[in-house]
């Protein structure tokens, strides 16, 4: 999964919406920045360049984007 | 039975549709941006799609729609946000308080001059009034879309034209023509700022201001936005940057709700019914020869109409018709400028002011008229 970071849950939604239509489906998260707080990230199935694309086309300002860690 | 001729005020009645996103979100929705529990995540994507929808409505992008507390909260937080820079601004000869008060204000504290243009039936004298008073130092022009007391509708694209020639920030006013003319960022708006509860049909508590990004507005208000919640300062992005604390999400519903009202009307379909109003009153009050009507050929005008009778206080007539149920609002208007320029201070100190909506009928304005036949 990759995890996509937003300045704020706007902007999430947003990029929800404009991943959507490109057929990546996603789901809003919130996340505890170091040092920021409180802020909103997407998860998606995918992969990284072709989101970060797309979210880019679309002006939308993407604060950080990797690839989650395996948890099992 | 009352009759509300003071929609320029507050529309009354409210759509159905209204009522009952009102009703809902009462039922429904928690805050909004502040968990991703279920209540507030609900709460957050009506917020969302209310964005979106007025957004759509504006020839805007969602995320630089801000919910405020109403057009003059959208206002200050324009004019004084861009202010911060200094410099000069210009605003025009009908401005409401909403405006002419902040600029004033600033001006007193010395942090901003100001010039008032004046306005005439002419667009193009109008428009050449703005033009000849931008000076080097001049940062903004700041005017009403359409006038509160007259209903004037301003040269605005235009002046727009003109700000964007001059790369200097516009800053409208549409709070008397949102939902009643077309009007969108595409007319070169960089602030456009708007009452929610007027031609927009939502509830009192509801303005937008809505922004094309290029200038950065600073908050007047410090608190907690739900992002960035460890930085001691206000996030720098909108709308977070301007919506401190929790978000009226019953008003956003009800925004919303109205904006999909108006849409589904057609703002044409609007203007004429309204228009149509307006043109029976005037038409019936022309052959009043005691009535001052305060209107001009070559003007555009949005649905409003003001007028008063020789030798009678606006106060007292409006409170004659309000005995037989109509509902007119008389005085200033908290447009004092405009009352200069249209110099109703030296007869009645104000004038009644005529201002139907889309629910209003002209069986009732016919009434009305023969009401103040009889007081003529």
């Amino acid at each position: 999964m990759i995890r996509a970071i937003l300045p704020s849950e706007t902007h999430a939604r947003k990029a929800q919406k404009i991943l959507k239509q490109n057929g990546y489906f996603s789901e809003i998260i919130r996340v505890n920045q170091f040092r920021i707080g409180c802020g909103y990230a997407l998860r998606i199935a995918g992969e990284p360049e072709e989101i970060q694309m797309l979210l880019l086309s679309a002006n939308i300002p993407v604060r950080s984007l990797e690839r989650e860690r395996d948890s099992s | 039975m009352t009759v509300n001729f003071d929609n320029a005020a507050t529309t009354f009645p409210k759509p159905p549709e209204v009522r009952l996103a009102v009703e809902k979100a009462i039922a429904w929705y928690g805050s909004s941006g502040r968990g991703s529990h279920p209540i507030a995540a609900r709460g957050s994507e009506l917020i969302y799609h209310a964005r979106e929808d007025i957004a759509a409505f504006f020839d805007a992008e969602p995320e630089n729609v801000v919910f405020t507390a109403n057009c003059t909260h959208a206002l200050n937080l324009a004019i004084q946000g861009i202010a911060k820079q200094g410099g000069h601004v210009i605003i025009s000869s009908l401005e409401h308080n909403s405006v002419s008060r902040p600029v004033y204000a600033l001006a007193r504290n010395q942090k901003l001059q100001y010039s008032i243009a004046s306005v005439t039936a002419s667009a193009s004298e109008t428009l050449e009034n703005f033009a000849k008073l931008i000076r080097s130092d001049t940062i903004a022009i700041i005017c009403t879309i359409a006038s509160n007391v007259t209903g004037q509708i301003l040269p605005f694209r235009e002046i727009g034209a003109l700000c964007q020639e001059k790369q200097i920030c516009f800053i409208a006013d549409g709070a008397q023509a949102c939902g009643v003319i077309p009007v969108s960022l595409r007319d070169q708006i960089n602030i456009l700022c708007t009452a929610g509860h007027k031609g927009l049909y939502g509830i009192t508590g509801t303005g937008l201001l809505i922004s094309d990004g290029k200038y950065a507005i600073p908050p007047l208000m410090q608190g907690g936005s739900g992002s960035m919640s460890l930085q001691p300062e206000m996030p720098d992005f909108l709308p977070d940057a301007l919506e401190a604390g929790t978000l009226n999400v019953i008003g956003a519903a009800s925004l919303r709700a109205g904006v999909r009202f108006v849409k589904r009307k057609g703002i044409e379909n609007i203007y004429h019914t309204e228009m149509s109003l307006c043109d029976r009153f005037c038409e019936r009050m022309q052959k009043l020869p005691d009535v001052i009507l305060y209107r001009e050929a070559g003007a555009d005008y949005v649905p409003i109409v003001s007028f008063n009778i020789r030798g009678r206080q606006s106060e007292e007539i409006a409170n004659q018709l309000a005995k037989q149920g109509f509902c007119l609002r008389a005085g200033l208007h908290c447009a004092p400028l405009a009352h200069y320029a249209l110099h109703t201070m030296e007869i009645t100190e104000g004038a009644v002011r005529f201002s139907p909506s889309v629910f209003s009928g002209m069986q009732e304005t016919d009434r009305l008229c023969d009401l103040i036949k009889k007081f003529v």
